[in-house]
């Protein structure tokens, strides 16, 4: 079971595939694509409404379409996890936010109010959650990693926290393929049906073994960089180019954001 | 010219293990040496130290006459270049090209310097192509060669290699050996390979240092050190299937025994043409 999720875990989160397709945003210049991808983020952050949201939410429906993205993965790529527990975190809103009452229970002596504000708040918490998540899988899916860690590069994210990255991208993979012939080898001589307490005894030999792996790894890399002359002032060097289609996706994101902040500060959405 | 120069040099590692001891050596510039031990012998380790990676805790080190130490480390490390035995160790780039440009542009080198030494790291290796992959997508034959390149691209004084045959197929194997000769033969290299794999080293080396426990127990040419099969198994290696075979030949067969020990396919062949052109 662990090792069929391992393996997908891999498979759903780095589909590189995606990011070869020559289509709409997979041609953006990765600056362009971060700048306006975390442009839309935070006027996701600052909308008080649904309705402030829609138009961010037209955007990143459509743009799978334009860019060979399989909608039906995307979505369940964007809805699981985060949102989910998003979800759950909004579940209490309902009932703490004041507002219209929309329905009220006496469960013996305890008054429990569903307000219709609340219900909004936390659809609308829910929403703004998704989006975030939706802008970043888009981002991920349609960029290759290199030209992500370019587009950090411009923008003067510091170098510690860029090689970081770039490591914690390149091993990752190294680490899912050594849990998974470690769990292979597990199961290889696991003859009968374990006990649970047993299959969490065995997972957990497994993970600390690999955390100790991940150290001595860790170690040696480290020395390969420094044979090769890695110092603090070290940078990856990467060339990326720029598209007439730019400008057009740039100025999508910015109507799209400006509509929604307008809508926000005129507050047409009503009930935040 | 002597390339490196280790005089009595000892290291523990910090949990107490001697890892080496009594270690003395020489290497002429242009010269391709192996360092051939078991598993744990210190061969490993024993790289580490001549690339300044590692300090020894007693003795001293020098690389063309310049003293390993942390303040020449800069110096050396431009002189030295070093595959380790685990090229994922090695590739730490998203992309191969990040990865072969790293060491130069940390040389300082202007950028149409870099993509120039990139370049040619790739078409000796035989990785046109291949620019753009990230290395976890690339085989454990194309990762070594991959390693290699990354070094190439640095034009180093020294190679060392550090088990370069390890896990790989006969193919993947000997394509590898070429590469390497290729390499040496093209450029003015000092080599230094350490292997327990034996079999490939007459093809590459012409002169070996044999460790066992961290200590050296024999060092000379390998057709001399090859032939004495005893050492060897003593030494916790597997002599070439071919040596052996030629002694077991001695032994049994021949009633003028064939010295020295031919090494390779083709000595063998000579060797047996020699001998029956004798007989006739």
């Amino acid at each position: 079971m662990l090792r069929n999720f391992l393996k997908n875990f891999q498979d759903i989160m780095f589909v590189e595939k995606i990011s070869m397709e020559k289509a709409f945003l997979q041609k953006i210049d990765p600056r362009i694509k971060l700048f306006a991808f975390t442009f839309l983020i935070i006027t996701t952050i600052f909308s008080n409404s649904i309705i402030s949201l829609f138009p961010l939410l037209i955007v990143l429906i459509l743009f799978p379409f334009f860019s060979n993205i399989p909608f039906k993965f995307f979505f369940f790529r964007t809805s699981i996890f985060i949102p989910i527990f998003a979800a759950i975190i909004s579940l209490p809103l309902p009932f703490i936010t004041p507002g219209n009452i929309l329905a009220s229970f006496n469960l013996n002596g305890f008054f429990i109010i569903i307000t219709l504000n609340g219900i909004i708040k936390a659809i609308n918490f829910v929403f703004k959650i998704w989006i975030c998540v939706a802008a970043l899988t888009l981002l991920i899916l349609t960029t290759s990693f290199s030209k992500i860690i370019n587009a950090l590069q411009f923008f003067k994210i510091p170098k510690l926290f860029i090689l970081m990255v770039a490591l914690t991208y390149r091993f990752i993979f190294l680490f899912i393929d050594e849990a998974y012939r470690m769990i292979l080898a597990k199961e290889a001589r696991t003859i009968k049906k374990q006990k649970k307490i047993e299959i969490m005894k065995n997972i957990g030999s497994i993970i600390s073994n690999l955390f100790i792996r991940a150290y001595e790894r860790g170690e040696r890399v480290y020395l390969a960089m420094k044979s090769r002359g890695y110092s603090k002032d070290s940078n990856l060097k990467i060339e990326v180019g720029t598209h007439k289609n730019d400008y057009i996706f740039l100025f999508i994101i910015i109507i799209s954001c400006v509509i929604s902040l307008y809508i926000t500060f005129l507050s047409i959405g009503g009930i935040s | 010219m002597l390339a490196i120069q280790i005089n009595n040099v000892k290291f523990v590692y910090p949990n107490g293990n001697v890892a080496l001891k009594n270690i003395n050596i020489e290497i002429e510039k242009g010269e391709r040496v192996a360092l051939l031990g078991p598993n744990g012998a210190g061969k490993s380790t024993l790289l580490m130290l001549i690339h300044g990676l590692f300090m020894p805790t007693e003795g001293s080190i020098k690389v063309f006459g310049i003293p390993v130490n942390k303040e020449n480390f800069s110096k050396i490390k431009s002189k030295i270049g070093m595959v380790f035995q685990d090229p994922n160790d090695q590739l730490f780039c998203p992309t191969l090209w990040e990865d072969i440009t790293f060491g130069p542009y940390n040389l300082g080198l202007p950028d149409d310097e870099v993509i120039k030494r990139g370049k040619n790291a790739l078409k000796i290796m035989g990785l046109n192509g291949y620019e753009q992959k990230p290395p976890h997508h690339l085989s454990i034959g194309e990762k070594k060669k991959a390693a290699i390149a990354t070094i190439i691209s640095m034009n180093p004084e020294i190679l060392m290699l550090d088990e370069p045959t390890a896990n790989l197929d006969p193919k993947t194997r000997n394509e590898l050996i070429n590469y390497i000769k290729k390499i040496c033969d093209e450029q003015d290299i000092t080599l230094i390979i350490a292997s327990h794999d034996i079999n490939f080293i007459p093809l590459i080396a012409e002169k070996a240092y044999i460790l066992k426990q961290g200590e050296i127990i024999a060092q000379g040419k390998i057709v001399d050190l090859f032939s004495n099969t005893k050492l060897l198994i003593e030494a916790g290696l597997e002599p070439p299937l071919i040596t052996y075979f030629f002694q077991l030949l001695n032994q049994h067969i021949f009633d003028c025994p064939i010295m020295p020990l031919p090494l390779t396919i083709e000595e063998a062949l000579n060797k047996i043409r020699e001998q029956l052109k004798n007989k006739h």
